[in-house]
């Protein structure tokens, strides 16, 4: 079955409508300061750009002939990740302070400012990374013909190719959302979202892919019966090293993901969450790979292009909406791809090398429209990439599979990653090390990888190849006469060999400008500097504030620009610049940093040039200028700190005095209670004496009012003995008498105490006592109280019609339970909170006979057995109070 | 015969009062509680009213606004016996209408001094 082109081309349209709408959410939100980009997860998902339709259809392709092999470029990545605290946040808080957008710019910035270098690395990225782009349209094209069952695909009767078509379609996209805004270093919210979209919506339908794989493996007897489908490659591992090393550096350096990963970073904290979500990304993805490779065995057999089982599997198994998800996902992985790659290459191709080249030629005339040229050289630096893709999957014919198209890519941009290692680690390495490895290493990589893939397409004539095979010395497959396990890895080795080789060799043996050093040292240690640029750069010369603000004004505009002036102004606490005055050195850096970020740092070098007179920097200055920013960096934490301890000492302070006033209140109110416990048997004790003063008192009251004279006595010694003991007991000073004893005997002995007024109320016992409780290290006397106050207590508050208390003791584990419930009224969960504190007494309690006391004593009592007391809530009916005791209690 | 009703959570010391009062010549109504407090308060329109503040389900303070707020109360003379014996304790006593406020312990001359005094005005 087939679908028509017709069809395909609006569901490519519904998919680009779909992200412009996305990136207009975006970019809506982010007005309202409700940026996407704040959500780590955003940032995470736009990483994911790394996985393009290279993965989509060419991980099942890969699968089928090589077996797991097509996993090596997903371990790098994962290795990768495991790295980026330590080197992604770097690049990120170096590109800022900078304002790099490129990595041409990050490593011409740190080479010295260098031009030739941004030149070379513009120049080779594009050379490396167009025949990938074009690797992107192929894929669409072809999964177009896949469907439509058509070769040599046309729209329409205008004989305009589909490739044309999707390259111009995406360039009017990636110009209207990629270059909206004059400065590079300002974030695209437009573009992130619609990547994180484009990256939910391949993995999605890959996804959908594989569950309908599934499920064709289950109707062909299973996964076990079929797994021999995938050949079982015993594992190469230079070749395998060789390619997990590509995709570490290709996951770092490839021009997307460096524009994805560092210039559209906004926090640097999401680096953290990115660190596992996305290797969690590329869990899902490879996930679907082996059942689609399988299904696809079974289903398609040999008649198919393995490249594309992800589209063919539905599409002849009459599954027209599968195969339409599957469309559209390949279409977002490859176009997601087009896009970042065309924004980051049109940049370094904008900024790297026709801006230097039109500013050095002072090509433009008027400075007030620096603006509105810029912008154009930019839009037609998109086209322009967009065509040479074009042009190269037009012309250059493809006999290669999506994949290894791909890893020629990754092989490029790994020459990137001496200089760029050095450029975050090594303080020596310097701008020839640098030029020469990439160099070598980008004539090795053509060499090797390219030249024999011309010659095998033609382009030369077998002569020339029969002639270099000829010569085994030369011969590219086989360089220096060595066999290397495939044709990638040898490449890789001897390229990235002899550009290591070269660059550490260079640094070492020639020597660094002070601008160099400059920039290595504030790259290799950028922690330990001030995030203003312009603290820590040496410059020397003559320059006037009106013509560097002039500079600003014609790259910025008008609003841009004052608000730029004004920012300067502020951090250094200046009046307004005096337009007449000598600029310095600071405002001329930070000039050149603020222009950086529109027209990248190699025009900004030139313009600033163009309007002062440098004079040379000597290496002391530059010294110096670190050593001071330095200090004022270390002094700034100092003075953190300090603020911080004065701020810590401050608040303990404050802790402190709340704490003692709150001990004081504490106090206070201990007094009045106690004081008022007091007085009520002393109002007593009074009253009744001066009534017995009286003579006529008759016999019977007198004698009934000396009883309670002596009881209110006895209350009133009882009350002050418990106050001490409270006292010695929270204070520290009570000390436990400890002897084997037998519980049960004491919970017997206490019974006995408090015969009186069990008697009285009439209270039925009940005794579930466990046998063997003997023994046990306690104070025996104190604990005997905590005993009598508990049973007393139940038989106080405790039922008043028919009483009874249940009594239950019992091992649990090292300690001993005991349980003390009564079938009273019970406490609620609220009481039972303040039951044990000292002078806490039941609201709405009938009978005041307590001076809330008696709990508080036996809380100390058992705390100082190191045992629990508490009220069971969760018991209705009644009170219950439970102790925990250690058996094991060792008091020495 | 003029009527006097203690209210007193504390055994005791209504013990020590209901024998005094009773002793004076007064017709005497005790309570435990403050709700009791008010029920006889009700029922038998006391002159004078000795009133503990701190008792069950009704303070004494509670106590002494209901009392002040019903009509046929109203007249009732409330003397507050306590040992709170706070300033602010004893303002919020007069501020709800009690036209005396003695802390414990008590004077048993004072009581009996204030109790005529206040059966008399």
């Amino acid at each position: 079955m087939n679908l028509s082109v017709w069809f395909l081309v609006i569901v490519a349209l519904i998919y680009l409508g779909l992200l412009s709408m996305a990136a207009n959410f975006a970019e809506k939100r982010s007005l309202r300061k409700k940026s996407l980009l704040q959500k780590p997860w955003v940032y995470s998902l736009s990483l994911a750009v790394y996985c393009t339709a290279w993965t989509f259809y060419g991980s099942v392709g890969r699968a089928v002939e090589q077996g797991i092999d097509f996993l090596t470029i997903y371990i790098g990545p994962l290795i990768g990740c495991v790295l980026l605290w330590f080197v992604l946040r770097k690049m990120i808080r170096i590109s800022n302070l900078q304002k790099i957008s490129s990595l041409a710019d990050f490593l011409s910035n740190r080479y010295g400012k260098s031009i030739s270098l941004g030149v070379l690395i513009s120049v080779f990225s594009v050379i490396g990374i167009i025949p990938y782009i074009s690797l992107q349209l192929k894929s669409i094209s072809e999964s177009i013909f896949i469907l439509t069952d058509q070769e040599n695909l046309q729209l329409g009767s205008f004989g305009i190719d589909t490739g044309f078509v999707i390259a111009f379609a995406l360039s009017i996209f990636t110009i209207l959302f990629g270059f909206r805004k004059i400065d590079l270093t300002e974030k695209h919210e437009g573009i992130v979202a619609a990547i994180a979209l484009e990256s939910i919506i391949k993995l999605l339908s890959l996804i959908v892919i594989a569950i309908f794989a599934f499920f064709i493996i289950s109707d062909n007897g299973g996964w076990e019966t079929n797994q021999e489908m995938i050949p079982q490659k015993p594992i190469d591992s230079f070749h395998w090293g060789s390619m997990v090393i590509l995709s570490l550096f290709a996951f770092f350096l490839l021009p997307r993901q460096f524009q994805m990963a560092i210039t559209e970073n906004v926090d640097e904290q999401h680096v953290k969450k990115a660190s596992w979500q996305f290797p969690l990304y590329l869990l899902l993805i490879n996930l679907c790979v082996i059942p689609i490779a399988i299904a696809g065995k079974i289903s398609l057999g040999e008649g198919f292009n393995p490249d594309y089982f992800v589209l063919n599997l539905p599409l002849n198994n009459q599954q027209p909406v599968l195969a339409t998800i599957a469309f559209f996902g390949g279409f977002a992985a490859a176009s997601g791809m087009i896009i970042v790659s065309t924004i980051s290459l049109a940049t370094m191709l904008t900024n790297n090398i026709l801006l230097p080249f039109v500013f050095k030629l002072k090509l433009f005339k008027e400075p007030q429209r620096f603006i509105s040229y810029v912008g154009i050289v930019r839009r037609s630096s998109v086209f322009v990439i967009a065509i040479l893709a074009y042009l190269y999957y037009e012309f250059v014919a493809f006999n290669n599979s999506l994949v290894s198209i791909g890893l020629t890519s990754f092989a490029a941009v790994a020459q990137f990653a001496p200089a760029t290692i050095g450029a975050l680690f090594w303080k020596k390495g310097n701008k020839k090390g640098a030029i020469w490895g990439i160099a070598i290493g980008a004539a090795i990589w053509f060499y090797t990888l390219i030249l024999p893939m011309l010659i095998h397409n033609g382009s030369f004539g077998l002569s020339a190849l029969s002639f270099l095979e000829g010569h085994h010395f030369f011969n590219p497959e086989e360089l220096f006469g060595i066999h290397m396990p495939s044709q990638l890895s040898g490449s890789v080795f001897w390229s990235l060999f002899f550009n290591t080789l070269f660059y550490i060799g260079l640094s070492i043996f020639s020597s660094q400008s002070s601008m160099e050093m400059n920039q290595a040292e504030l790259f290799v240690d950028v922690y330990d500097y001030s995030g203003n640029i312009e603290e820590n750069l040496y410059w020397r010369g003559v320059a006037r504030n009106k013509d560097l603000s002039d500079l600003i004004h014609s790259f910025l505009g008008k609003n841009k620009a004052i608000q730029a002036l004004r920012i300067f102004e502020k951090r250094y606490s200046q009046g307004e610049l005096i337009d007449e005055e000598k600029a310095d050195r600071k405002f001329v850096a930070y000039t050149e940093n603020v222009l950086a970020g529109v027209v990248g740092t190699s025009s900004a070098r030139i313009m600033v040039s163009s309007v002062s007179q440098e004079e040379e920097i000597r290496m002391d200055d530059v010294i110096s200028i670190l050593k001071e920013s330095k200090e004022i960096l270390e002094l700034n934490k100092q003075l953190q700190k300090t603020s911080f301890d004065l701020q810590k000492v401050t608040q303990d302070l404050t802790t402190a005095n709340s704490l003692l006033v709150k001990q004081d209140e504490l106090k206070n109110e201990f007094l009045y209670t106690i004081t008022h416990e007091i007085r009520t048997p002393i109002t007593s004790i009074r009253a009744f004496t001066e009534i017995l003063q009286e003579e006529d008192v008759n016999p019977e009251d007198r004698k009934r009012f000396k009883k309670i004279m002596g009881q209110e006595l006895e209350r009133l010694s009882r009350l002050i003995s418990q106050v001490l003991d409270l006292e010695k007991y929270e204070s520290g000073k009570s000390e436990l008498q400890l002897a084997p004893t037998n519980i049960n005997q004491l919970l017997e002995e206490s019974i006995m105490a408090c015969d009186g007024i069990l008697k009285e109320k009439n209270v039925q016992i009940t005794r579930h006592l466990q046998e063997s409780l003997d023994n046990i290290e306690v104070d025996a006397d104190k604990i005997k109280q905590v005993f009598i106050n508990l049973i007393s207590n139940a038989a106080k508050y405790g039922n008043q019609e028919n009483p009874e208390i249940v009594l239950t003791s019992y091992f649990i584990d090292d300690t001993i339970r005991i349980n003390i419930k009564d079938n009273g009224e019970g406490i609620s969960a609220e009481e039972g909170q303040n039951i044990f504190d000292k002078f806490y007494q039941i609201q709405n309690n009938s009978s005041k006979n307590g001076n809330g006391l008696g709990l508080a004593i036996c809380r100390e009592i058992i705390l100082l057995h190191k045992g629990q007391i508490w009220l069971d809530d969760t018991y209705e009916n009644g009170a219950k109070f439970s102790i925990l005791l250690p058996t094991n209690y060792i008091s020495k | 015969m003029n009527k006097v009703l203690i209210a007193e959570d504390d055994a005791n010391i209504l013990i020590s009062l209901d024998y005094l009062m009773r002793k004076k010549g007064y017709e005497v109504f005790v309570a435990q509680d403050g709700e009791e407090a008010l029920k006889l308060a009700n029922e038998h329109r006391p002159d004078v009213i000795l009133l503990d503040i701190m008792m069950p389900k009704m303070n004494g303070y509670q106590v002494c606004e209901a009392i002040k707020s019903s009509n046929e109360t109203s007249h009732a003379k409330v003397i507050f016996l306590s040992a709170k014996s706070k300033e602010e304790d004893i303002q919020k006593g007069l501020e709800v209408g009690a036209s005396a406020y003695i802390t414990k312990p008590f004077s048993t001359t004072d009581i009996v001094q204030k109790v005529k005094e206040l059966i008399q005005e």
